[in-house]
């Protein structure tokens, strides 16, 4: 078996968890990466991982400007504006940061059990909260529209700075896609599988994926993820679907 | 979405329709639709421009028949009234008329210093602009359901267009600079010049492919929230449900697919330019840590 027939795959806990620094699988990802630099090999990206590493972003984007454009419809009724006014003439206090921490309330009480969703409401409302009384700090009112699309800017401004980190990222692990496309039989099998844990639907595509590559080709795959219920099912995994799962720290040894 | 000549757009095509027009070139996409009405009419219209204006009807045409267009719209007529709107606005444009006439008429290989201070003067153009189209993507994210990783995504393009033309006119300063200066031969010009041409034409090959994209995308964005060609082109609060939910996002994968490669080129030839980083203090940045822990929550915690 040559170089070309050994290929690394990762999850996108991998990439993701550099990009954002996360903790505590960042070491873990960080020595991979390190690895991967010293063979100089690649890290070859699957379709479901693409768009799991797109839907972070995404998630982010819209989570924020979801409860932006809430606010939007939300404050000038509180306020008591009359409809034909409603965007144009809407104006934030000092005063009215009372209307806005009920919205929040509000907001937090329909998040219902997802603690993330909560934490989620609760960053973007301090973020909200601090801009605001950065900019009354200067002026005794400002327009909801104007203060509004400032945020939004500055999540276009996350988005394009986060969008450089992971080029940066992707950079550094040498990564290459694989656009390989699993068929409903690929994802039969691993479904049959009945992996314990909570494995998701994106997680069960991902296998189906390299299931399909293994067949296509000839190839010895290691497939690098933190993500435990995929990691400790290989004893299920590797003799059904014929190629390793690793956690990062030892991905590279086991090419 | 209004409609205008972007001044990168307005580089790409007297690029596109100038002598290189060869060299850079997408191979194999010509547009297979042509019009009733010939863009000859807007060549007289605009005699002083004929390469723009040769660029920006080859444009035009591949987006028309790319797209899918609404029944009540009739494809000669749209590309009629965006001809007739584009090259009304270059005349009406000063500024922009004189970048594309200096570009059509001075080429790098006649003038270089022309050539590079007019590729100077429109990098501060550009400078200026890109932050009033990302203020308009902001406000109209806000007014519309639409995702708003699709105004995300249209932003980074022109943040993106703006680091390419920095990377050119970074290229032409070393390959160019002082080009004309006494005794330089001219087969030393060609050769300098051709290699100018031989850097930029992956990237500007790229952008070619992105910009396509990005026109398709909002093109049919613009066309399906539009009801009558008089609402076309004008402000307007965009809404998912006046689009095919399957072509939208066709589109959009599309385009942030193309973009991903432009930028993964760029990033390649100019890490230099992508040094932007995220200050870890600043309460907006929790958003995305959360965001991207719950995304991870699903794969990574759960073990």
């Amino acid at each position: 078996m040559t170089d070309n027939d050994k290929r690394l795959y990762v999850d996108a806990c991998i990439p993701l968890s550099l990009i954002f620094s996360q903790y505590p699988q960042f070491p873990k990802c960080q020595k991979l990466m390190g690895d991967v630099q010293k063979k100089g090999i690649h890290c070859f990206i699957i379709k479901p991982v693409k768009s799991d590493i797109e839907s972070v972003f995404n998630t982010s984007v819209n989570s924020a400007k979801n409860v932006l454009r809430r606010l939007m419809g939300h404050l000038p009724i509180a306020k008591g504006v009359a409809p034909r006014e409603m965007l144009e003439k809407t104006t934030v206090k000092s005063i009215d940061i009372a209307i806005i921490e009920h919205f929040f309330e509000t907001e937090y009480h329909n998040a219902g059990q997802d603690q993330i969703a909560k934490d989620l409401i609760t960053s973007i409302e301090s973020w909200v909260i601090q801009r605001l009384e950065e900019k009354l700090a200067s002026e005794n009112e400002v327009l909801l529209i104007n203060f509004l699309v400032d945020l939004n800017k500055e999540q276009i401004d996350f988005y394009s700075k986060w969008d450089t980190q992971k080029l940066i990222i992707e950079n550094k692990l040498n990564c290459k896609e694989d656009a390989t496309d699993y068929n409903q039989e690929d994802l039969t099998i691993v479904k049959n599988l009945r992996i314990p844990g909570k494995v998701l639907d994106k997680d069960k595509q991902a296998l189906a994926t390299l299931y399909r590559i293994v067949k296509n080709n000839n190839t010895k795959i290691v497939y690098a993820s933190t993500d435990y219920s995929i990691v400790l099912a290989k004893s299920l995994i590797e003799p059904n679907l014929g190629f390793l799962v690793s956690d990062p720290l030892y991905a590279v040894q086991k090419l | 979405m209004s409609l205008r000549i972007e001044p990168i757009t307005a580089f790409q095509t007297t690029f596109i329709g100038s002598p290189y027009s060869a060299q850079l070139l997408v191979k194999g996409s010509k547009p297979t639709w042509q019009p009733k009405v010939k863009s000859k009419q807007y060549a007289d219209k605009l005699k002083t421009l004929p390469e723009f204006i040769q660029a920006t009807d080859y444009s035009i045409r591949k987006v028309l028949a790319n797209i899918e267009i609404p029944i009540r719209f009739d494809k000669s007529k749209l590309y009629a009234l965006i001809m007739t709107k584009l090259s009304d606005d270059v005349e009406s444009d000063i500024q922009l008329k004189s970048f594309i006439q200096t570009f059509e008429k001075t080429h790098a290989s006649d003038n270089s210093s022309i050539y590079l201070k007019t590729l100077r003067r429109y990098l501060t153009e550009i400078d200026d602009y890109t932050p009033i189209q990302i203020s308009d993507f902001a406000y109209m994210g806000l007014q519309s359901d639409i995702s708003f990783s699709v105004f995300c995504d249209l932003s980074l393009a022109f943040i993106t267009y703006q680091k390419m033309f920095k990377y050119i006119v970074e290229v032409a300063e070393t390959k160019l600079g002082k080009l004309h200066s006494k005794g330089v031969r001219p087969i030393f010009i060609e050769k300098k010049v051709a290699s100018y041409i031989h850097e930029i034409k992956p990237i500007m090959s790229e952008y070619s492919k992105t910009i396509e994209s990005q026109l398709n995308l909002t093109f049919y964005m613009e066309l399906a929230n539009s009801n009558t060609y008089d609402e076309l082109f004008k402000p307007k609060i965009l809404n998912c449900a006046t689009m095919n939910t399957e072509t939208f996002a066709h589109y959009c994968k599309d385009f942030q697919s193309k973009l991903h490669v432009l930028r993964q080129g760029l990033f390649d030839k100019a890490p230099h330019l992508f040094t932007e980083k995220v200050d870890p203090k600043n309460p907006a940045n929790f958003v995305w840590v959360i965001s991207a822990m719950q995304s991870m929550g699903g794969s990574a915690n759960d073990g």
